[in-house]
């Protein structure tokens, strides 16, 4: 008895406090928890005080209440022209993707020796992402003359000297281009898919569905997990799309491929006068707003259609 | 052998350089005694400016192997906002290249030094320089920025095309009528038109301004012309788009005007993306025309069309060079501006590629050489002593919102205002420019 109080009684040492596990736990997390302080927090918490700040970064912040939100919402063409074109962006081009995506995934969902070759081939444009060199090709890939073209119009020769970059075409040009890189969401569904018992496909089998009859009420069901997860996934990247539109078409012709984030930039970056910081803050928290809303209303959806088992 | 003979120049210049580079010009100041630094040096440029502007900088520090130099060059476009986040960090570098259009923002945010002192302690010696041109650096009572070299508004074209087609573009004083006609003439021959490159800029806009008789476009309480007359502009160019040639927004969406090598007048793959003339600046005639030898074309260089060019044409201090209040070494710095702006040597370097130097004996003293080495040089020389005798005096320094008001309403408004099918008639569009101008201008 006498022996356990000595034990309870022993000095706390530096080195015994090292070897505690919650320390070593610690000591882990504390690269992201720094980062996320110096990167997350602390930006956020500026950004959400220059919301309501004239700043231009060259001269200090001055307090003007809800005068960037107000200007916003009366008297901000741009902004609605911006919002319009994100949210054209992401409701059409992110179930493209999916449905892209999805369709990739059961195509190469075979025991093959080349389907490897091909998961890694259609999983390299999402690597190379939204880079520079993407952004050169693809300007390239839909000039008047470019390579698209000379394809298309050898079957529709109406499509030759096309005009993709012109207001109407532009944005599906970066659509498709999003939907190219539909490489992560493939690997999810394909992993999803190997997870399926194969028993209830022997059972849908000896019950005599077809095929098709087996995609839709065995595979599809048991994928809606997944697709839920992809949506939400996706719709969110859509939302902060960014690289695409400054890239390739600046927000020309006239504004009908400004992705929202891109006019932030613009507003906090100018290529000429001042930084509009406060402005663009305010145009900030305006989208964790909407994302938020969207993704509330992607969650209240759940039930309705996924089927959790 | 062409080779060759190109080394053996290369080299005997830089052996006549390094013999003759005993002393650089550099002021009172003596860049030996500055123990070993480190200079920024920021600017916007294209290729050849590029390559100068190292060259300048490593002669400099073959004289003065302590000073060494961090350079940060930019295209246009990106330049600005770059230098507005340095600035945020007090990070700007020592020199950095100034612009006319914004030297006022740029002094009332406090980031550009006075070098008024320097210059009374003959620190930096502007007594080759003309008072006039002095003075285009002065924002009130400081001396803010010395002009690296004079320009002036020119249309380069493609004279290959123009010669080939029979037709003769005037060497000065381009009509809009005159410049209409070509422009037909040579869309209905070859389908090259004109991109009209100047969306996001005030500069055409002024020219026009110019062209009725005002001084300039705007001032510190909004747009001087009147919403009615501001309307001829964009009924101009609604007027010319409708005829076919003038490429409306759709067609020039994917063009490239900022970067010079990518710009319709030396590049693009059909002639729906060429142009036969680009509205530039006469010192930029010697990147366009290094672009355009590939291609085989040589150009020409003329005014910008207006229809009174003489009361439109100016001549400006092209970029100027300004020293920041965030130096560490400001005795340094204005030592190498010194260098930049009265150096013979240093000015053949630089072959005048930001203009003609406005040191005149520096501009007299270095052009044999220059012609030697880019024979464009001479074709802006001449035709900036045309546009002497053929101008009026340039507008004051812009006012500080200008930059603002060129991104959110001359851009807004010349894509809708080169629409195939405008939704805006050219009233809307002058009296639009007129209150959104003046309304960022109240604001400001």
């Amino acid at each position: 008895m006498a022996k356990t109080v000595v034990l309870r009684k022993k000095k706390r040492t530096f080195k015994s406090w090292l070897n505690e596990e919650s320390t070593a736990g610690y000591i882990f997390s504390l690269p992201f928890i720094i980062g996320f302080l110096m990167f997350m927090v602390v930006p956020m918490g500026l950004s959400l005080y220059y919301s309501f700040c004239k700043y231009d970064i060259q001269n200090a912040p001055t307090w003007v209440g809800l005068d960037n939100y107000i200007k916003i919402f009366t008297n901000d063409k741009t902004f609605s022209k911006a919002l319009g074109v994100t949210c054209y962006f992401a409701l059409v081009g992110t179930p493209l993707k999916v449905i892209f995506a999805l369709i990739v995934a059961l195509i190469l969902n075979h025991e093959s020796r080349a389907v490897g070759f091909y998961r890694a081939v259609y999983y390299l444009p999402s690597i190379i992402g939204g880079s520079v060199a993407v952004a050169i090709l693809w300007r390239r890939l839909f000039e008047s003359n470019g390579t698209l073209n000379a394809i298309l119009s050898k079957v529709f020769p109406g499509m030759a000297g096309f005009n993709w970059f012109g207001e109407g075409p532009a944005i599906w040009v970066l659509i498709i281009l999003t939907v190219w890189q539909f490489g992560s969401s493939m690997l999810i569904f394909l992993s999803a898919l190997k997870q399926i018992p194969r028993e209830l496909y022997e059972a849908a089998d000896v019950d005599g569905a077809v095929p098709f009859q087996q995609f839709w009420k065995v595979t599809l069901p048991l994928l809606t997990p997944t697709i839920f997860f992809n949506l939400v996934q996706q719709t969110i990247n859509s939302f902060l799309a960014f690289t695409q539109s400054k890239l390739i078409t600046n927000g020309a012709p006239r504004n009908s491929t400004l992705f929202y984030t891109v006019y932030q930039y613009n507003k906090a970056f100018p290529n000429q006068g001042k930084s509009q910081m406060g402005y663009a803050s305010a145009l900030a928290w305006i989208m964790l707003v909407i994302v938020t809303v969207v993704t509330a209303l992607l969650f209240k959806s759940r039930s309705k259609w996924v089927y959790d088992g | 052998m062409k080779k060759f003979v190109a080394l053996f120049l290369a080299l005997a210049l830089a052996l006549s350089l390094t013999l003759a580079s005993a002393e650089l010009n550099v002021g009172t100041y003596d860049p030996a005694t500055a123990g070993d630094v480190q200079l920024g040096f920021g600017w916007w440029g294209n290729q050849v400016r590029d390559e100068v502007t190292k060259a300048v900088a490593d002669f400099f520090t073959e004289n003065y192997p302590n000073v060494t130099f961090n350079l940060n060059t930019q295209v246009w476009d990106n330049y600005w906002a770059l230098m507005n986040t340095y600035s945020a960090n007090n990070d700007l570098p020592d020199i950095m290249q100034q612009d006319y259009a914004f030297i006022e923002q740029w002094v009332a945010a406090g980031d550009l030094l006075d070098l008024t002192p320097y210059v009374e302690s003959g620190a930096l010696d502007l007594s080759g320089v003309p008072q006039n041109i002095i003075d285009t650096g002065k924002v009130g009572d400081g001396l803010y920025a010395i002009c690296a070299g004079v320009n002036a508004p020119a249309l380069l074209y493609n004279k290959t095309l123009t010669d080939e087609l029979g037709i003769t573009v005037p060497e000065i004083n381009l009509t809009w009528d005159e410049f209409e006609e070509i422009s037909r003439k040579i869309y209905a021959e070859k389908g090259i038109g004109v991109v009209f490159g100047q969306g996001n800029s005030e500069n055409p806009l002024t020219y026009y301004a110019r062209s009725l008789g005002y001084t300039a476009l705007w001032n510190a309480e909004g747009v001087v012309p009147t919403a009615e007359e501001m309307a001829g502009y964009y009924a101009d160019l609604m007027a010319d788009v409708a005829e076919g040639w003038m490429f409306n927004t759709d067609q020039i969406a994917n063009v490239n005007v900022v970067d010079l090598a990518q710009n319709p007048l030396v590049y693009g793959t059909t002639n729906d993306v060429r142009t036969w003339c680009a509205f530039a600046f006469s010192n930029q005639i010697a990147a366009f025309q290094k672009a355009a030898t590939a291609d085989g074309i040589e150009l020409g260089i003329t005014s910008w069309a207006a229809q009174n060019p003489t009361a439109a044409n100016y001549m400006k201090p092209g970029q100027f060079f300004s020293i920041t209040t965030d130096t560490k070494n400001p005795d340094l710095a204005v030592a190498f501006l010194n260098y930049l702006i009265n150096d013979v040597q240093a000015n053949v370097i630089l072959r005048a590629e930001r203009g003609v130097p406005a040191n005149s004996e520096v501009a007299a003293a270095i052009a044999d050489e220059v012609n030697k080495l880019d024979p464009t040089y001479g074709i802006a020389v001449d035709y900036l002593a045309l546009v002497e005798n053929n101008s009026s005096p340039i507008f004051p320094p812009l006012p500080s919102y200008a930059g603002t008001a060129n991104n959110d309403v001359i851009q807004r408004l010349s894509d809708e205002a080169l629409l195939k099918n405008p939704q805006i008639t050219a009233e809307e569009a002058g009296q639009d420019f007129v209150d959104s101008v003046n309304e960022i201008a109240a604001d400001y």
